[in-house]
């Protein structure tokens, strides 16, 4: 398969960079099957990952339960990433899949009595199958049409909630008193500790199955469909079957984020999850960079801290819409002059700073 | 560019474990001491309340409400505060959405060590099991059922009257004014509208037609057309924001002349009857309980005369004429009449303090009616049919008391 594909013409010369998944993908023909957890993983990230662990114990529980959310919203945008970054394909609808998970979490929970573990697995095996029917049309319709009919999924779904209140609760949502994820007694955390550190494994594995599922044999299929479906298919990738997957891979991962969301705030509401949410997400995945795993959690950041830091500074009653006006203009400013997103952009601006000749 | 391609990449993710320890000296850290739930009890430390309010988002009108109760808050500090007591209101924003109203709640307790919290709409059941988890008394300003069920949420209290009573009140008032009558609802699309339905069926009046459209479609020729094919000859109108104002032109443009009940928190002269016109909207009905303060009627009223001097001097004088802001005028003064009985204290004796008065005047409310714990717990549960003769909202019924209605 060729190289080209693989990485856009002028990023980085992967086939230079030095150690790396990158480099067995792209070499041509010496392509390596390493099993899921032999991939390498660089020490930047486990860097990061160290950095996650240490967290709940530095900073209070209310800037916990704040990153949390971050977490479970950056594991939804990693989902968008692999459908928007790396496949081409676009969902404005994936708020919907979001509370899709959470509800269904949420309902076995409350009205099941399903152990908390258990309720997230089942989200997300009902929000991937939602997924995967949402991926039908998409056989059919793509770029702006694709992304107006999930729109319309995402425009849709708070009014269903509304509609089957018996099941959801209507407006006023699901509620428990407090969040079933919480740690063993003996562990001594308080729940925050145990919720944030919770989220930083599953970001990690998510994160970390995301990249090898787009950077193995799949991925290279799935690049190829973002390229050229046409193309894709003349090479013998199934077009069809592989956009159905990676919708319904996308859309679990965006459950998985939204079930872990909804438990933790003990909370599920149509107003959580509506059109505008969705929409949200699809800037954090083009602010953070769709196409750096990274960018999912700069993505999510980005949407959580700037509204509040706007507000805390101009918010008023008096201020009107300023806060909204001022968070439009740095995403604006955001995407004019970081076109790859945050971590695109950080990344090229750490590269010109430091300057260091490249490794070869 | 996968996780592992190239040196920019990688930089990227240094960059952002880096950032994250930065971010962690930005972020308060952990202290073990976790006493900090309820307000401080100490005599001269200010009473700490805190706000959570849409200040942007679909809902940011309903900042209003948040001037409205920052202006009687900041009033009551020039006098003196409570017992020599300052309030220090912090005042966040949601958005509307109800993730970060959990958020603005865990923060202003455990920052703050707020000992009541206020918070807006219906998305105030999404917060409130974790304000009665932490025993923080929450005051919200929503009128759905489930914040009067006070045996779930005992810390929990709601501020506006249930959203069913007025249905019945109205219903009530057709009954008697005109039995027999053809009743039509047009209402928008969610809660609300249902519960009006139910509280007008509960009255013993079955609407013969009952349409809901979104909220925001404006145009509304056809769901009148609709209504007068249907013979309807009273009806209901309690679609919001700019729908209603248009709904009452077009029905005097096409000559629909049935006998209009306007929904209370849509029959205000700065958004809803002043925009419609005033003469289209002559002879119309509204079941009430606050006055509006553009209403000439009030012009001399004691209580408007201090809303509109505290908003002047301490909020935004353009909601001066807001029936939104004096809605959060009269709450705030509700609240400190509470705090006053609590000794400032927020939690379970706040509660206590609320359930407990009985015919405090307040200044948002029509004439002879008072607050008092109603059902649910609710202070405002008082109602008066209004009549607008061209010029104001005159009395057209007597004073109906929620604790006469069918509770749902």
């Amino acid at each position: 398969m060729a190289t080209s594909i693989s990485e856009p013409a002028g990023a980085v010369p992967a086939t230079q960079a030095a150690p790396g998944a990158a480099s067995a993908l792209t070499t041509p023909g010496r392509v390596v099957h390493r099993p899921i957890w032999r991939r390498p993983v660089t020490w930047a990230w486990t860097a990061l990952f160290v950095v996650g662990l240490l967290l709940p114990f530095l900073i209070s529980d209310y800037d916990l339960f704040k990153a949390t959310r971050v977490l479970t919203i950056a594991i939804a945008v990693a989902g968008l990433n692999l459908l928007i970054g790396r496949a081409g394909q676009i969902s404005a609808g994936h708020g919907a899949l979001y509370g899709l998970g959470a509800y269904t979490a949420m309902i076995l929970v409350k009205e099941l009595d399903w152990a908390w573990p258990l309720a997230v697995l089942a989200a997300v095996a009902v929000s991937g199958v939602a997924g995967w029917l949402i991926g039908l049309p998409a056989l059919r319709v793509r770029g702006l049409n694709l992304g107006l009919l999930t729109i319309a999924i995402a425009a849709v779904f708070p009014l269903l909630l509304n509609r089957f209140s018996g099941l959801t609760g209507g407006t006023v949502g699901l509620q428990l008193a407090g969040s079933p994820i919480t740690p063993p007694e003996s562990w001594g955390l308080t729940p925050e500790q145990f919720q944030f550190l919770l989220l930083v494994l599953v970001v990690t594995v998510v994160l970390v199955v995301l990249r090898n599922l787009s950077t193995g044999p799949l991925g290279r299929s799935i690049e190829a469909l973002r390229v050229n479906p046409l193309m894709a298919r003349s090479e013998g990738v199934d077009v069809n079957r592989l956009t159905l997957t990676v919708f319904g891979i996308s859309s679990a991962v965006a459950g998985l984020g939204g079930a872990l969301g909804g438990l933790v705030l003990a909370s599920t509401v149509p107003d959580s999850y509506s059109m505008f949410f969705s929409l949200t997400l699809l800037s954090a995945c083009v602010v953070g960079g769709s196409r750096t795993w990274a960018g999912a959690l700069l993505g999510a950041a980005f949407i959580v801290y700037l509204p509040d830091l706007i507000s805390q500074q101009i918010g008023s009653t008096t201020g009107g819409q300023w806060s909204q006006l001022v968070y439009a203009a740095a995403l604006l400013l955001t995407l004019f002059f970081l076109p790859s997103g945050v971590a695109g952009g950080i990344g090229r601006l750490l590269a010109r700073s430091t300057r260091r000749p490249e490794r070869t | 560019m996968s996780v592992a391609t190239g040196p920019w990449s990688r930089r990227a993710v240094v960059a952002l474990a880096a950032g994250s320890l930065l971010l962690t000296a930005a972020c308060s850290g952990r202290s073990d001491d976790s006493s900090s739930s309820g307000s401080g009890s100490s005599s001269d430390q200010p009473i700490v309340v805190g706000m959570s309010f849409p200040l942007s988002g679909p809902l940011a009108g309903a900042a209003a409400v948040a001037d409205g109760a920052s202006a009687y808050f900041q009033h009551v500090n020039a006098d003196g505060g409570i017992n020599g007591r300052k309030i220090d209101y912090q005042l966040l924003d949601d958005g509307y959405d109800p993730a970060r109203q959990a958020d603005n709640a865990r923060q202003l307790i455990s920052e703050d060590s707020a000992g009541v919290v206020l918070t807006f709409g219906g998305i105030s059941s999404a917060t409130a099991p974790y304000l009665n988890a932490q025993k923080v008394a929450q005051v919200a300003f929503g009128t759905q059922a489930a914040l009067s069920d006070t045996d779930a949420t005992p810390y929990t209290r709601g501020w506006f009257p249930d959203g069913s009573w007025e249905g019945q009140v109205v219903g009530q008032h057709i009954a008697e004014a005109a039995p027999g009558a053809t009743v039509g609802v047009l209402g928008i699309n969610n809660d609300l509208t249902t519960s009006q339905v139910e509280g007008l069926t509960a009255a013993g009046v079955t609407p013969a037609k009952v349409l809901t459209v979104a909220p925001g479609v404006v145009d509304l020729t056809s769901q009148l057309n609709e209504l007068r094919g249907a013979g309807v000859d009273t009806l209901f109108l309690a679609v919001v924001g700019p729908a209603q104002s248009a709904t009452l032109r077009t029905m005097a443009d096409i000559g629909y002349k049935p006998q209009v009940y306007l929904y209370s928190a849509a029959s205000d002269f700065a958004t809803s009857i002043g925009p419609a016109g005033l003469p289209n909207v002559t002879g119309a009905l509204t079941a009430q309980y606050f006055k509006d303060p553009a209403d000439p009627r009030w012009a001399d009223d004691e209580g408007v005369q201090a809303f509109r001097s505290d908003i002047a001097e301490y909020g935004d004088a353009k909601n001066a004429d807001s029936y939104l802001a004096i809605e959060g005028y009269g709450a705030a003064a509700a609240i400190v009449a509470t705090l006053e009985e609590s000794g400032g204290e927020g939690g379970e004796a706040f509660t206590e303090a609320w359930d407990g008065i009985d015919g405090e005047d307040n200044p948002a409310l029509l004439p002879d009616m008072q607050l008092s714990a109603g059902p649910g717990s609710r202070l405002v549960h008082q109602y008066r049919v209004l009549q607008f003769d061209g010029t104001s909202w005159q009395d057209a019924g007597d004073v109906v008391d929620a604790a006469g209605l069918t509770q749902g």
